[in-house]
């Protein structure tokens, strides 16, 4: 299949009738298309991809996003940081391919509920990128995929076990260059199989730490191992 | 990365920051497009001689930064060169892309001191890590507009856009966008207009009576935030309205919006259409005299 896209004066449209999204796309699920009263508010782009479903097998939502990341991030690893960070694809999922998935693991309670999940809220910044409902599936496996271990998804694995481990290592500063982000993940997996307890304490702290290093060093400027070996000191094994 | 300003346990170059005497930090940033790629020339320089000599001896290096937040792109470009040239294909950027300069320590340098330390510290050395900063530059935005858009093609700093709700009976202008000044007409009216824009005839029309009034709200709000406008540095619409601002000698900065008359501006940059529009409804009788 071809990736979609909302055009952009669909997408302006949408956001500015959000009312209308809201009460008959998401709550009562018709086509945005007839919504919009317009057939072609939803485009196909030249990108080909292998058709896929989202995972939605289980009670809880949130268990299921592991494999989401897996199943989007597979199909869609094609995709360049500069269309993955367009807006127009992911709301064409939110609001039409993906919408089933959206309320299973995003319905809002009430209009003005979890409207980030389903639109960017703020540009040229990565924050939307890790709300968006589904566009954060494909950043978190974009960050966390390590082609270079045997199980490629292990530190995404780690990541999906607590939704606070998500937002203190992804969705912060030092998360915009994948080899800190490898670097730092990898040290807490590590440390874990290696016997250290890991919790969400644990994380937050490791989270400040680089944080705080970031403010002394250009972390760019150091290596995957530098940052590894540091991130392992400050756990303490 | 923002650079805010902050204290050093050594010194620092930096603006806003006297450890040094006479020495300066310079960065500046040159950038073109070619085919796919962004090409971006580098270039820093510093007038301290010891750092110059250290520079040469691969001890410290020039560092560039070049971050774009909407694409989670970072890549620091380590050089002892005071120009380098940098290729970054056009794929891995999307609008505000941010350059910062430094000179950071390659080693950890033991007992740095140097000739140019200003009172405060002459007499002393540090001890300064590998990877910790000497001197920081300005810090350099600039914006990829991209020729060629991903999915389709955008232009013009206006969306006409309908309202659905059948109660909407007002037309709206949200400034609030970063790319686009948005025009929400009811949706009876939005279909007239859309019916209507591709008669060229009747454009001076349209452009009279829904985009100048749109024009002026976005004037008037930015006379009212001229103290702020820094916070329309990466409004797509404000830098577009800057450039054909500027070519009718108009600058929009805080001492001139101060005096500026949104309604004439307005007109000046859609070119008089309301006395094209009276015009035409009239039958297009022109003075030929």
């Amino acid at each position: 299949m071809k990736i979609k896209f909302i055009t952009e004066e669909g997408l302006l449209t949408a956001k500015g009738n959000y009312s209308t999204i809201y009460k008959e796309v998401i709550k009562k699920s018709n086509n945005i298309c007839n919504v919009l009263n317009d057939s072609s508010v939803i485009k196909e782009s030249s990108i080909e991809i292998e058709d896929f479903s989202f995972d939605m097998s289980q009670e809880k939502a949130v268990n299921t996003d592991l494999e989401n990341i897996r199943r989007v991030y597979n199909h869609m690893k094609g995709l360049s940081e500069s269309q993955a960070s367009d807006e127009r694809i992911w709301v064409a999922f939110t609001l039409n391919q993906g919408l089933d998935y959206m309320k299973y693991r995003w319905m809002p309670e009430s209009e003005s509920d979890k409207i980030d999940r389903f639109f960017f809220k703020t540009a040229n910044s990565k924050r939307p990128l890790f709300r968006n409902g589904i566009a954060r599936l494909w950043w978190i496996g974009y960050h966390t995929y390590d082609s270079k271990r045997i199980n490629p998804y292990e530190l995404t694995e780690f990541i999906c076990k607590d939704q606070d481990y998500i937002n203190n290592l992804l969705d912060i500063g030092f998360a915009s260059n994948p080899k800190i982000t490898k670097a730092v993940i990898s040290a807490v997996v590590d440390a874990e199989k290696q016997g250290a307890k890991i919790n969400r304490e644990v994380v937050r702290s490791v989270s400040q730490y680089v944080n705080l290093l970031g403010g002394i060093y250009i972390l760019d400027c150091l290596s995957y191992d530098e940052i590894y070996e540091k991130v392992t000191n400050h756990i303490g094994l | 990365m923002k650079i805010r300003p902050r204290y050093f346990p050594y010194p620092v170059i930096a603006t806003n920051n006297d450890s040094y005497l006479n020495t300066t930090f310079e960065n500046d940033v040159l950038f073109e497009q070619s085919g796919y790629n962004i090409i971006f020339t580098l270039q820093a320089s510093t007038n301290n001689t010891e750092i110059n000599k250290l520079l040469e001896e691969g001890k410290v290096s020039f560092v560039h930064h070049i971050e774009c937040a909407q694409t989670c792109f970072r890549k620091a470009i380590v050089t002892g060169d005071g120009s380098v040239e940098e290729l970054i294909p056009q794929s891995k950027l999307n609008g505000i892309v941010q350059i910062n300069s430094f000179i950071v320590a390659r080693v950890d340098l033991t007992r740095y001191k140097n000739s140019d330390f200003s009172q405060d510290y002459k007499g002393f050395s540090f001890s300064i890590k590998k990877g910790c900063l000497l001197a920081i530059g300005k810090s350099i935005e600039i914006e990829i507009s991209k020729q060629k858009d991903d999915l389709e093609n955008t232009s013009s700093i206006f969306s006409v856009l309908p309202l659905i709700d059948p109660n909407e009976t007002f037309i709206k202008v949200d400034t609030s966008n970063s790319k686009k000044i948005l025009i929400y007409l009811p949706y009876k009216s939005y279909n007239i207009y859309r019916n209507s824009s591709s008669n060229l005839e009747l454009q001076s029309v349209m452009h009279s009576m829904i985009i100048i009034p749109a024009l002026m709200q976005a004037f008037e709000e930015l006379k009212a935030s001229r103290n702020d406008l820094y916070l329309y540095s990466d409004c797509r619409w404000f830098n577009s309205l800057k450039k054909a601002c500027k070519q009718l000698k108009i600058s929009l900065d805080e001492t001139e919006l101060e005096n500026l008359d949104p309604y004439k501006a307005a007109q000046m940059l859609l070119d008089s259409p309301t006395v094209r529009a009276l015009d035409y409804l009239i039958g297009g009788q022109e003075d030929e005299d």
